[in-house]
């Protein structure tokens, strides 16, 4: 453990924390994982506190958790995985680095918010690729490490996208940037040179991107991110389609995205567009699931700069080509729901609460990646086991994000339960252990295991894991970076 | 509309061979690749949609003798459409409309074959393409107690077809389909012995006049009967009422329904209540003429605009076969309690075609057999205990099939195992 008077000298005792009530806070998380006290909570201001502290770390051997986002938690991944460790907790490193229009990106630190990166962006006539209403508290940086998926598939051309660039502090203790950012030369003068730290991979073949995201802080410390970062459009006609049966949907989704037709674009099912879209709870959620139907795709048209309305007229002209040929009618609003405030709401943050957190209290989320010709199997086995569990399918959410041009599809049930009852707690979480299972048999390939399953998804490759433990020995060798978690 | 009049699409074709498959996006298993019966047996292009456009180009600019080697191409072939819904999964331009016109043509050029005008000799004389007699037609429905549209006003006409009227292993779906529709209380009458062809099958043999006399014919009976609604359990006749009577304008304001689709009606309103349990495990053959080939004819009037790419003024609304009866079938199976439904590979738009289509069954029934015992196959390797249809035509040529390749799959219509439920 490292002493408590080197840390304090280091950061100064406005952002080292030993309060029981703060160590309370982050020994736990919404998910199932155990509870574990850290030993402190240190609150680095730069990147130069960041080395010295994984510096420090490495001479007593000290687990550091990196945490950027603020509560709730939900994944187990920011939960120390064995007791002593030190929370390193990066939300108060809130600097926007930069934000280039030109080249359509923004660099910043891991403390930056959603709330927070998309005014400053929109500053410079720009707006994010986001995942599907992120909470307020959650980081940009966190986001793009763990690979959430985003909304617009057009601009999705590879799984990491859009993260471009990171600075990372290793469990060696050594900084390193990745992509464009690599080098010659310090940031500032990249920047002179015209350099944008927009190319994710490199330097040369060494594509180190790959190993940071989705390690969970399991390899570094990330200092800052850099986004790729997409036009405002001056034009947008959102379009809702609703239907019975998915394959016509999934049939839908292709033509959209291969023609490359549409922004955002993502599929739920009823509960699941009814708990975003709910205003008054529980009175809204229950209307708006009434009449939906069960599966709503939702796509976004968008005209710029030059020639938006003719762009936009003959795209939706195309789309509604598309759309005769599938069989399904394009629409401006179900019910009360118009495509509009969809759009509105898939563009900005969760409102407070969260929105996973306004049916029930707590929701557990289970996702992975598939193609969509798996997708009518998989929802069948997931429907079985809820069914097996006595969890209602009617209540559980369901999100389709097609992703990397559509080639992939992320697919989501939300759990929504109580948390105060313990056996539908319990009931969840044999649920998940159940399902995943399950699902893995029916092709469901789990690119993002956290918490308690992770080790049985991760265990089933152990070509991979040995590989990964190669990995981690070189950037890691004293294996002080987030222990415990996937398989480390 | 005359051969000539699709010269454009037909040298729209590039050869991307499409025609012959499964779209790649759909398909689910390389062995159930292969989406026409034609090229698959015969494998030389010119039996393949793509290959019938070349041909016909050839017979308009008169590069093409009429020998046997020609009217061999022009017959094997089912018209199932599968090619031209295929094709268009990706292009816009007719395919079956065109191989329709070939055959058009070759009848009024004078070149059919015997098999055929023997078929078509009946139709003149005794109004049906079935060996039978006039006087025989209404058999089927003996003992029922129901309307006979030439004597009483009823809302709704149940129109037999052909094989339901002379094949007796028909009739028991027939005779359930007029029985369920009393129960539910639908006004029902048939028309018995004075039925006649709907003609469908002789506009897709090449005998386009012969057709427009059924049709004119059978319309005018519905018109003087005051009928609403017409319902079929035979896929052909469905498309040659709603489709094909529409296409020449013949149809009017009668509604077409074929019997699964009012059933599935009847049972979503509670008219219809199965309770019975019918443990088995069924796959479903979807009828080309009900699925893809079911669905509404789209009337248009319209010139290309010239220009290197081929557009319409005003825009041409193609047919892909995305509106055929796919769910009504479905339905009603599912409705049936302890019933299982497995699919097949090839289901829906491009369902594989039972064979007998086209006059292939009259003129060439061993390459009908092979269509069908490729079904047959494809049905085993969902591990189904039985196949269902929607139409007589094709539950014979699978029985057939089943009988001669001693399958053990057993083959039923729909309204068979929807009987047993109530």
């Amino acid at each position: 453990m490292i002493a408590e008077d080197k840390l304090l000298k280091l950061v100064g005792a406005g952002n080292l924390d030993r309060e029981p009530a703060a160590l309370e806070e982050y020994s736990r998380d919404m998910s199932f994982v155990n509870a574990i006290k850290p030993g402190c909570v240190v609150r680095p201001r730069n990147t130069a506190d960041i080395e010295k502290i994984v510096k420090l770390a490495n001479e007593t051997l000290t687990p550091l958790v990196p945490v950027s986002s603020g509560p709730p938690h939900f994944r187990g991944d920011t939960v120390p995985g064995i007791g002593g460790a030190v929370i390193v907790d990066l939300s108060g490193m809130k600097k926007i680095i930069r934000v280039d229009r030109a080249n359509r990106v923004a660099m910043f630190e891991p403390g930056v918010t959603f709330s927070e990166l998309i005014p400053a962006v929109a500053r410079e006539g720009l707006r994010l690729n986001m995942p599907l209403l992120p909470r307020r508290s959650k980081s940009v940086a966190g986001s793009l490490l763990e690979r959430e998926p985003v909304v617009m598939p057009k601009y999705h051309w590879d799984i990491g996208d859009p993260l471009a660039c990171v600075e990372v502090i290793f469990g060696t203790g050594d900084m390193f940037r990745t992509g464009a950012a690599a080098g010659p030369g310090t940031l500032e003068e990249q920047w002179d040179a015209g350099g944008a730290q927009k190319e994710a991979a490199g330097p040369s073949a060494f594509s180190l991107y790959r190993v940071i995201q989705g390690a969970q802080g399991t390899m570094g410390i990330v200092t800052w991110a850099s986004v790729r970062c997409e036009l405002i459009p001056a034009l947008e006609e959102p379009f809702l389609i609703g239907f019975s049966k998915l394959d016509k949907i999934l049939e839908m989704v292709h033509w959209l995205i291969r023609l490359r037709l549409v922004n955002e674009c993502f599929v739920l099912n009823k509960a699941g567009l009814a708990a975003i879209m709910a205003k008054k709870w529980p009175g809204d959620y229950r209307e708006i699931k009434d009449i939906l139907p069960p599966w709503v795709l939702f796509f976004n048209i968008a005209g710029y700069e030059y020639l938006a309305a003719e762009r936009v007229s003959g795209q939706v002209a195309d789309m509604t080509e598309v759309a005769q040929r599938v069989g399904l009618e394009p629409v401006r609003a179900i019910g009360e729901i118009p495509a509009s405030e969809v759009l509105k709401t898939a563009q900005r943050p969760s409102g407070e609460p969260y929105w996973k957190l306004r049916n029930q209290g707590a929701c557990h989320d289970i996702f992975f990646l598939t193609i969509y010709d798996n997708l009518p199997g998989i929802i069948d086995v997931m429907f079985d086991e809820a069914h097996a569990m006595g969890y209602p399918t009617s209540e559980m959410g369901i999100y389709l994000q097609p992703i990397v041009q559509g080639t992939n599809c992320h697919v989501e049930f939300n759990l929504f339960y109580e948390p105060e009852n313990q056996g539908e707690t319990a009931r969840i979480k044999e649920l998940s252990d159940r399902a995943v299972t399950s699902l893995m048999a029916e092709g469901a390939f789990f690119s993002r295991p956290y918490g308690t399953s992770a080790r049985t998804i991760i265990n089933r490759d152990a070509a991979t894991v040995a590989a990964l433990k190669k990995v981690k020995s070189v950037l890691d060798p004293g294996h002080i970076m987030n222990p415990g978690k996937l398989c480390f | 509309m005359a051969l000539e009049d699709y010269r454009s699409d037909m040298e729209m074709c590039c050869r991307c061979s499409i025609c012959k498959f499964v779209p790649l996006e759909k398909l689910k298993e390389m062995r159930h690749s292969y989406v026409c019966p034609s090229i698959a047996r015969y494998n030389y292009h010119t039996y393949s949609g793509g290959g019938r456009m070349g041909m016909g180009i050839a017979m308009l600019e008169k590069e093409l003798e009429y020998d046997a080697r020609l009217l061999d191409v022009v017959y094997n072939c089912q018209m199932c459409g599968a090619c031209d819904i295929s094709c268009k999964y990706a292009m816009d331009m007719e395919v079956l409309e065109p191989i329709n016109e070939i055959r058009i043509k070759c009848v009024e050029d004078g070149h059919t074959v015997p098999a055929l005008d023997k078929v078509i000799n009946s139709l003149r004389k005794q109004g049906t393409m079935i060996a039978g007699s006039k006087d025989e037609r209404g058999r089927w429905s003996e003992g029922l107690d129901v309307k006979d549209i030439a004597a009483q006003k009823a809302k709704v006409v149940y129109h037999a077809g052909c094989r339901v009227c002379y094949d007796e292993d028909a009739w028991q779906a027939a005779r359930a389909s007029v029985k369920l529709l009393k129960k539910a209380g639908v006004d029902v009458a048939i028309a018995g012995k004075n039925e006649s062809c709907c003609g469908g099958r002789a506009y897709q043999m090449g005998y386009r006049e012969d057709f427009l006399n059924q049709a004119k014919k059978n319309m005018e009976l519905i018109k003087k009967s005051g009928a609403e609604i017409l319902v079929t359990g035979c896929a052909d006749c469905y498309h040659a009422f709603k489709v094909l009577y529409d296409k020449f304008d013949l149809k009017g304001d009668l509604e077409v329904l074929h019997v699964t689709e009012y059933l599935a009606r009847l049972i979503a309103g509670g008219r219809l209540k199965p309770t019975r349990k019918v443990n088995i495990e069924v796959t479903y053959h979807d009828p080309c003429h009900l699925g893809r080939l079911g669905e509404p004819y789209i009337h248009w009037e319209g010139k290309p605009v010239p220009g290197h790419i081929r557009i319409f003024d005003p825009p041409k609304e193609f047919r892909r076969g995305t509106y055929g009866v796919y769910e009504p079938p479905r339905d009603v199976l599912r409705s049936v309690p302890g019933l299982k439904l497995v699919e097949m590979d090839r289901i829906k738009e491009y369902a594989w075609c039972c064979g007998a289509g086209g006059g292939v069954k009259e003129t060439n029934p061993d390459f009908a057999a092979w269509t069908a015992a490729e079904r047959i196959a494809e049905a085993e390797s969902t591990g189904a205990g039985a196949i269902v249809t929607a139409c007589p035509g094709c539950e014979r040529n699978l029985k057939d099939a089943v009988r001669e390749n001693g399958s053990t799959l057993r083959v039923y219509d729909i309204v068979e195992l929807l009987e047993k439920a109530i």
